[in-house]
């Protein structure tokens, strides 16, 4: 398909807008917590859209509308299992994490845990850097392999020069800035992706007859579009569902998505964060799943469903309108990327050089070991992209399930309960951590259920057990109180 | 001659309009109801 030179005016204007945002937060950037929090003063909605950005690849713009366009509604079951993830997330954890984030001064996940128990053998970090790196590691090169193949779909460019051109420019912008880019960044490609997916739906819709006429449509195509079972019976069904609802589970693990709790100005920026990314989620999930469901009437051979967002975006908007479409996936994938480089960083300046090693203490040289790690992770993460290509959207659920169950049982309970030890979270990383492994790896996933869930329970169950044996051995957690600030 | 239309369950209308409004409403009653609440020391 050839390129229309607008697209091609609005895609580079998106890049310029982020570049110009990194140079932005690099004049604000001054301290290691504004390099890793933006000195811990974002607002209500920054909080909110840049965290549900970053929490939303590639895989909802194209992952996701590409399953619904397949599977019909029953695929939509996704929608209310993120959700309740963000239900989760936003209302029991982001407010205690903020608040016993700031109290102990924690800049990162692996940081908040070792300071809450005690580290003094660095057991607690080297476990949490270690499971970062191996799940985000892997998410961040396939998250370069969706910006490969993205830039190649919107601007013809080619596979290599895509992934190169969109993974310098993340690079640059989240080592200028740090954080604060970070979230100024991914804000804009929030805003721009809820946009394109309140538009598109709409548009789809009009062109279809209507809600009605759209679920009569695809009945009189095969029934089972329109039902919530898909067809599917018995422990089939069970599978499916527990799946997709189960994903949800995997929010208060992800350290990219919950710093941006940490990093939030105050209780009432959380409160106000609470509503605008309930909306957001709402609006996005469902905004794919029309989409999707839509998109089997108006294109009903396509070869791949994923490439459903961007050929319609061509076929029925004005190339200016169609420029910004592409954009949101861009920044579907964009946000996503630069939010796990700089995590990644993080873990390694941070927890590693600053807190294992005692190197870099004073600010400037922590910013410039931020920077340099962002430089040096980001490469290595194009270098992996360049060699392999992998579907998106599973690779990313293996990642998210390793995280999910490794942080989020640990996290949701140390900041609930005072049962957990230390001993019991370096536990409950690595059973959550383990079992996703062990899981995907045998195959369970596609025979029994997705990992996650057995891994997340597995995990709050092995971290209370593990805590209950050497609770009188080893000190409580040495936060003043569980989820409510110090007396 | 247009083929007999088939019925849509009841729960797919359920599934596609009322839970992602329950969502909100139950975002926005939160925001209402926790307003004036809990403030930083």
């Amino acid at each position: 398909m050839s390129l229309d030179p607008t697209i091609l005016m609005v895609v580079c204007l998106y890049m310029g807008a982020l570049l110009y945002l990194g140079w932005l937060a690099c004049r604000r950037t001054r301290t290691c917590e504004d390099f890793y929090l933006a000195g811990r003063s974002l607002g209500s909605w920054i909080t909110a859209i840049s965290s549900t950005a970053s929490s939303e690849s590639g895989w909802v713009v194209l992952g996701a509308v590409g399953m619904v366009y397949s599977g019909g509604v029953s695929a939509l079951w996704f929608a209310p299992g993120c959700l309740i993830g963000y239900l989760i997330n936003l209302y029991w954890l982001a407010p205690r994490l903020r608040r016993e984030a700031a109290r102990q001064g924690s800049l990162t996940v692996p940081d908040f845990l070792a300071d809450r128990f005690g580290d003094p053998r660095h057991l607690i970090r080297i476990v949490g850097v270690t499971i970062i790196l191996l799940s985000l590691g892997g998410y961040l090169a396939a998250q370069m392999t969706a910006t490969g193949k993205a830039m190649d779909a919107i601007l013809n460019v080619g596979y290599v020069p895509g992934i190169l051109i969109g993974g310098v420019i993340i690079i640059v912008y989240t080592l200028l800035g740090g954080f604060t880019a970070v979230s100024f960044t991914d804000f804009l490609q929030g805003l721009i992706m809820v946009i394109a997916l309140l538009l598109m739906p709409i548009l789809v819709l009009a062109e279809v007859g209507g809600y009605d006429a759209l679920l009569a449509r695809l009945a009189a195509i095969d029934p089972n579009l329109v039902d919530l079972s898909g067809g599917k019976q018995g422990f089939a069904l069970f599978g499916l569902v527990t799946g997709l609802l189960g994903i949800g589970l995997g929010y208060p693990g992800q350290p990219h998505v919950i710093t941006r709790y940490m990093a939030a100005a105050s209780d009432e920026k959380i409160r106000q964060t609470q509503l605008i990314a309930m909306c957001w989620g709402v609006l996005v999930f469902y905004g794919a799943g029309f989409l999707g469901l839509g998109g089997r009437l108006l294109m009903p051979e396509l070869a791949d469903p994923e490439k459903l967002f961007p050929l319609l975006s061509r076929q029925m908007l004005h190339p200016l309108v169609a420029g910004v479409m592409l954009a949101a996936i861009l920044s579907a994938i964009m946000s996503t990327v630069s939010s796990q480089l700089l995590v990644c960083a993080s873990a390694v300046s941070r927890d590693v050089i600053g807190k294992i090693f005692k190197k870099a203490q004073d600010d400037r040289l922590a910013v410039l070991a931020g920077r340099v790690t962002v430089a040096a992770l980001g490469l290595l993460a194009i270098g992996v992209a360049l060699g392999e290509v992998r579907v998106v959207f599973w690779f990313v659920l293996f990642a998210w399930s390793g995280l999910g169950a490794a942080f989020g049982p640990v996290l949701l309970l140390s900041l609930s309960t005072r049962l957990l030890t230390r001993a019991g979270v370096v536990a409950g990383m690595l059973t959550g951590f383990g079992v996703t492994v062990a899981w995907k790896l045998t195959g369970l996933s596609d025979r029994l259920i997705y990992e996650l869930v057995p891994a997340f329970f597995g995990a709050a169950l092995a971290s209370v057990a593990v805590s209950l044996l050497t609770s009188k051995a080893t000190p409580p957690a040495t936060g003043a109180s569980p989820g409510s600030p110090p007396a | 001659m247009n083929p007999t239309p088939v019925p849509i369950p009841w729960e797919t209308h359920l599934f596609l309009l009322a839970i992602p409004l329950a969502f909100v409403a139950a975002a926005v009653l939160a925001f209402v109801l926790g307003r004036g609440g809990r403030r930083e020391p």
